[in-house]
C-alpha cells in the first residue's frame, strides 16, 4: 500500500478516534518500519490523533528515537529476559530490550502500558518468570497486562496456507500464579483476555 | 424432522393440535365448499373434538362485537393474588378468525388512559351516533370489567380493593394513577391477545406515564415491576415463531419535535428492571439521538450487559427524516414507534403490516445461477442487470400476493385509531391514516458477497466461467475446499467499510426498492422494505449454495452483520453508508456478538462508541452479549444455564428454549466473533 491508501485507511474511522480514541502501530516489530510511513505519522500528529506502538522494543536505537517524535504512548511486550532463551526463541538481544526499555520508561513512565504473554515453555518457565518479577521490582508503579497466548491465529495460518502447530494454552493456575506474585509488587497488574 | 421437534420449534402444545387441524380445515373448506354445506357440519364436529381437550371455542361471527360479547362470558376470572393488577389470558380459549389478523403493532394505549370508556363513548356517539359497533363493544368491555369486580369482590387478595377501584374508574374517569394507568394498558392488551392479535407492543411508555407524579420512588420501582411481571405472563401462548416471540416491545426516549430529547423517570427505571429481571420479556427499545443524555447510553449499556439483548437502538436522527421523506407527516414521524420488532411505525396511526414477506436475496443470486440466461453475460454489469431484473420481479409480485391479503375485521383494535372512528372503517378496511405494506429481507450480505467473488473469479481474473461457478455450486463445493477457504477470505465483502463493497450493496437493495416506487396497496398506502428479518436460519434451509463459501442449507448471515470478524467499527461505519432513503425503511438492524469481557473491560469505550456510531448515522442496532465459552457449555449442560438469556432476531429468549440450529448458529457467530473459528 502506498502511504496515501494507508492514511485513507486509517482516517475512515477517525469520527471514533475522538473520544481517547486513537491508533496503535503493532506488527511484527512495528519500530523497524515506522519510518516508511513518515507523512502518515506526521499527517496524523497535525489532526491531533493519537498515536500509539505496541513493540517488543527489539530494534535499533535509531529507530527507536525515531519513534519519539510522533508516537503518543508505548504498549511493551515483554517476552522474555534470559539472554539465552531469548536469542533461542526470540531471535532476540536481551540487551537491547534493556536499553530501549530505559529510554521508553524516562519518556513515557506516567502512562506506559507493560504487556506480559505467557506460553509454555517460551514466556512461561521458572527462570523467565524469576527474571520477569526481578526486572519488574523496579517499575512496580507501571500499568501490567499479562494474558495466555491463544491459538487465534490459526485459522489466519491456514488461510494463507501456511502450517500451524497448535499448543496448549496456560492453564488459569499457572497465570493467576503470576498474577499474584505480581501483584506483590505491582498494584496495578490485571488479567486480559483477547 | 422428528414430529417432537416439530412441535418444539414451532411452539406448539398438545391442546393447540385440535386447533391448527380446525384452521387448516376451515381455510380448506372455506376455499372449496359452500358456506350453508359442509361447514356448519364441521364446525360441529370440531366443537366437539375441542370440548374433549377441555377447549372453549369462540366461533366466528359476522358481528364481531357479538363474538367478543360471547368471550367475555365465557372467561373466566383468575389472576394472580400477589399482583398490583388484573391480568388474564386464557389459553384454552380458542377465538376464532376466520382472516389474519391485523397485529404486530405498539397501540395507542394513551387513548384509553386519557379517556374514560364513558367519554370515548360519548366522543364516539358525536361522531357516529349512537348505534355503532364500537359504544356497543365498549358496553362488552364494560361487561367484562363488572365481571371480574363482582368476582374479585369475594375473593380475598391483598390488591384486590385497588383492582377494583381501578377497574371500575376505566369506566367513569381518567386515569389519575400510576397503577390505574398501567391496570388499564393490562386490561386491553389481554383483550387484544385473547381476539387473536399477536406481536402486541406498549407502544412509548414512558411517554404514556409522563403525567403520573412519582412520590416513592421505591413503590413506584415495584409497581413497575409488577407490571412487567405481570406482562410476562403467559409468555408461552403469547409467543409466535419460537418462545420469546411476543412482540411485547416498550419503547423509551425518543426526539421530540420542539423540546428536544425526551426522557423522564420511568425510562431509566424501566431500563433498571429490565437489566434486574432477568426475563426475555418484555422487551425495551431506546430511541437515540445525538443529543440524548450520556447517562442514558451508560444506563443502557448496562442493561445490554446483562445478556438479555435489551434495548434495541433505533437512531432517530435518521429515520425521522426518512420517515417525513417517504411520506409519513413529520409530527407524526416524531411519534413513530416499532413493530414487534424493528420497523418503524406511526403509532396509533400507522395499521402498517411490516412482517408480511421476505425478500430473499441470496435466493433470487442462486435462481440467477441456475438460469442459463446469465451465460450469455460478458461482463459484470451484465450480470447486475440480470439480477436486479430477477430482484423487481419477484418484489413486484410478492406486493401483489400480499395485497391480496383480506384482514379480519377489529373494532377492539380499531378505537385505539382516531381516523377508524373518524372515517367509520375499520383498521381491516383502512381506516387508519396509513395503511402500508412492509417487506422485510435476508441474504443481502451473502449475495454481495457472491457478486463480489463472482466479479473477481470470472470477470476480472478470468479462472472460472459462469457455468464453472454453477457446476460448483450444483456440487455443493464438493472437492473445492481451497476454493470456499477463498471466497471466505476475500478482500472485498458486505461490511467492509470500503466503496466499491458499499456502492454494490445499495445497488442490489436499490433494485428491491425501485421495484416499489409507485406500487400502492388497496387501501391507497405504500410499500416499504428493510434489511433484517427472522428467516436467515429457514431461508438459509431452502437456498443452496451461494458463491461467497456458503454451502447449501447453511444459514444466512443475520441482518446486518459480517461475519468476518472485523472491527464494530468498520461495520457500523458500513451500515452508516447504506442508503435507507426512499422505501428502504423498514428496518435495517446492525446485529453484534460481544463477548461479555470485552464490554466490561472496555465500557466507557462502548459508550462513546455508541455515540458515535449514533452521529455517524446507523439506522439501528442490537447487541448480543454473550461469549462462545457459555453458548458452548449451556449446550452441553442446559440444566446449569436455565436463566441465561440471548437475542434471536427482534427478541429476546432463553437460551435452553431455542431449537438446537439457533444454538449452534449463536455458537458460530460467538466463535467467530472472537476470531476462534474460520
Amino acid at each position: 500500500m502506498t502511504e496515501d491508501e494507508v492514511l485513507e485507511l486509517l482516517l475512515r474511522d477517525a469520527d471514533f478516534y475522538k473520544h481517547d480514541g486513537g491508533i496503535t502501530y503493532s506488527g511484527g516489530e512495528p519500530l523497524i518500519s515506522l519510518y516508511r510511513i513518515e507523512n502518515v505519522l506526521k499527517r496524523i500528529k497535525g489532526l491531533g490523533i493519537s498515536q500509539w506502538i505496541e513493540t517488543s522494543l527489539f530494534a535499533s536505537e535509531k529507530q527507536l528515537m525515531y519513534s519519539f517524535d510522533y508516537i503518543d504512548n508505548f504498549i511493551v511486550d515483554i517476552k522474555n529476559l534470559v539472554p539465552d532463551q531469548c536469542i533461542r526463541y526470540l531471535g532476540g538481544d536481551v540487551s537491547v530490550f534493556l536499553r530501549n526499555f530505559k529510554e521508553v520508561s524516562n519518556r513515557y513512565r506516567d502512562k506506559m502500558i507493560l504487556r506480559i504473554p505467557l506460553v509454555e515453555p517460551y514466556t512461561y518457565n521458572d527462570e523467565n518468570i524469576h527474571a520477569l518479577l526481578d526486572f519488574l521490582k523496579e517499575y512496580g508503579d507501571l500499568k501490567i497486562q499479562i494474558f495466555k497466548v491463544h491459538n487465534l491465529a490459526a485459522s489466519k495460518y491456514r488461510k494463507i496456507g501456511l502450517d500451524y502447530t497448535e499448543f496448549d494454552e496456560l492453564s488459569d493456575t499457572k497465570l493467576k500464579y503470576v498474577y499474584d506474585e505480581l501483584l506483590k509488587n505491582c498494584p496495578d497488574v490485571e488479567i486480559i483476555d483477547f | 424432522m422428528k414430529i417432537i421437534d416439530l412441535f418444539y420449534e414451532k411452539n406448539i402444545k398438545i391442546y393447540q393440535i385440535p386447533v391448527i387441524i380446525y384452521k387448516r380445515a376451515l381455510y380448506f373448506y372455506s376455499k372449496h365448499a359452500s358456506r350453508r354445506g359442509i361447514i356448519p357440519l364441521v364446525m360441529y364436529g370440531f366443537k366437539s373434538m375441542f370440548s374433549l381437550f377441555g377447549l372453549k371455542i369462540i366461533f366466528c361471527n359476522n358481528d364481531k362485537v357479538i363474538q367478543i360479547d360471547n368471550l367475555i362470558d365465557k372467561m373466566p376470572v383468575e389472576y394472580d393474588s400477589q399482583s398490583r393488577f388484573y391480568y388474564h389470558i386464557d389459553e384454552k380459549i380458542y377465538f376464532n378468525n376466520r382472516y389474519p389478523v391485523i397485529g404486530n403493532m405498539p397501540v395507542d394505549y394513551s387513548f384509553v388512559i386519557n379517556n374514560s370508556l364513558e367519554e370515548i363513548k360519548n366522543k364516539i356517539i358525536d361522531l357516529q351516533g349512537d348505534k355503532n359497533d364500537y359504544v356497543r363493544l365498549l358496553n362488552v368491555v364494560e361487561k367484562y370489567i363488572d365481571k371480574i369486580c363482582e368476582r374479585l369482590s369475594s375473593l380475598d387478595g391483598q390488591y384486590n380493593n385497588e383492582i377494583i377501584e381501578n377497574l371500575k374508574s376505566i369506566k367513569i374517569s381518567r386515569a389519575s394513577s400510576l397503577t390505574d394507568a398501567l391496570q388499564r394498558i393490562l386490561l386491553f392488551n389481554s383483550l387484544l391477545i385473547q381476539t387473536g392479535h399477536t406481536l402486541m407492543g406498549l407502544g412509548r411508555i414512558d411517554l404514556l406515564l409522563d403525567s403520573f407524579e412519582i412520590k416513592d420512588k421505591k413503590e413506584t420501582n415495584e409497581i413497575l415491576k409488577d407490571f412487567c411481571i405481570q406482562l410476562h405472563r403467559f409468555y408461552s401462548v403469547k409467543s409466535q415463531a419460537l418462545l420469546g416471540d411476543t412482540g411485547q416491545l416498550m419503547i423509551l426516549g425518543g426526539s421530540n419535535n420542539e423540546t428536544g430529547y425526551f426522557a423522564n423517570y420511568y425510562t431509566y427505571a424501566f431500563l433498571e428492571i429490565i437489566k434486574n429481571l432477568n426475563l426475555p420479556d418484555p422487551k425495551l427499545l431506546l430511541r437515540v439521538t445525538r443529543d440524548m443524555p450520556e447517562d442514558l447510553i451508560e444506563k443502557s449499556l448496562e442493561c445490554i450487559a446483562t445478556g438479555n439483548g435489551s434495548p434495541l437502538f433505533s437512531n432517530d436522527d435518521v429515520i425521522i427524516p426518512l420517515l417525513s421523506d417517504y411520506g409519513f407527516d413529520t409530527n407524526d414521524s416524531y411519534n413513530y414507534g416499532v413493530s414487534a420488532c424493528w420497523e418503524p411505525v406511526i403509532i396509533g396511526k400507522s395499521m402498517d403490516q411490516n412482517n408480511l414477506v421476505t425478500i430473499p436475496f441470496a435466493k433470487i443470486f442462486v435462481d440467477m445461477m441456475d438460469d442459463s440466461n446469465i451465460d450469455s453475460a460478458e461482463t459484470i454489469e451484465d450480470v447486475y442487470d440480470i439480477y436486479g431484473r430477477m430482484i423487481q420481479d419477484y418484489v413486484k409480485k410478492r406486493a401483489g400476493e400480499v395485497d391480496r391479503n383480506i384482514w379480519e375485521p377489529s373494532p377492539l383494535l380499531s378505537i385505539f385509531f382516531e381516523d377508524c372512528i373518524i372515517s367509520r372503517k375499520d383498521i381491516s378496511e383502512g381506516g387508519a391514516k396509513y395503511n402500508n405494506y412492509g417487506l422485510l429481507s435476508d441474504g443481502l450480505s451473502n449475495a454481495v458477497n457472491s457478486l463480489l467473488n463472482l466479479e473477481k473469479i470470472v470477470f476480472v481474473e478470468n479462472r472460472m466461467t459462469i457455468h464453472d461457478v454453477r457446476k460448483v455450486l450444483k456440487k455443493n463445493y464438493a472437492g473445492k475446499e481451497s476454493l470456499i477457504e477463498e471466497l471466505t477470505s476475500s478482500e472485498e465483502f458486505f461490511g467492509r467499510d470500503d466503496q466499491k463493497c458499499i456502492s454494490l450493496t445499495n445497488k442490489v437493495f436499490g433494485y428491491a426498492k425501485n421495484a416499489l416506487a409507485g406500487q400502492s396497496n388497496r387501501f391507497g398506502g405504500g410499500y416499504k422494505i428493510g434489511l433484517s428479518s427472522p428467516n436467515y436460519l429457514m431461508d438459509g434451509k431452502y437456498t443452496t449454495a451461494t458463491f461467497d463459501g456458503r454451502k447449501s442449507h447453511k444459514p444466512l448471515n443475520t441482518h446486518i452483520s459480517c461475519d468476518k470478524n472485523i472491527a464494530y467499527t468498520e461495520l457500523i461505519s458500513f451500515a452508516s453508508q447504506l442508503d435507507y432513503s426512499g422505501y428502504g425503511i423498514n428496518g435495517n438492524v446492525i446485529d453484534f456478538m460481544i463477548n461479555p469481557v470485552f464490554l466490561e473491560k472496555n465500557f466507557s469505550k462502548c459508550v462513546d462508541l455508541v455515540k458515535v456510531s449514533i452521529e455517524k448515522g446507523f439506522f439501528q442496532m442490537q447487541m448480543n452479549v454473550v461469549s462462545s465459552e457459555t453458548l458452548i457449555d449451556a449446550k452441553k449442560h442446559p440444566e446449569n444455564y436455565k436463566n441465561l438469556i440471548v437475542r434471536v432476531w427482534g427478541f429476546s429468549a432463553f437460551y435452553v428454549d431455542l431449537p438446537e440450529k439457533y444454538k449452534d448458529m449463536l455458537i458460530e457467530r460467538a466463535l467467530k466473533n472472537e476470531g476462534k473459528a474460520a
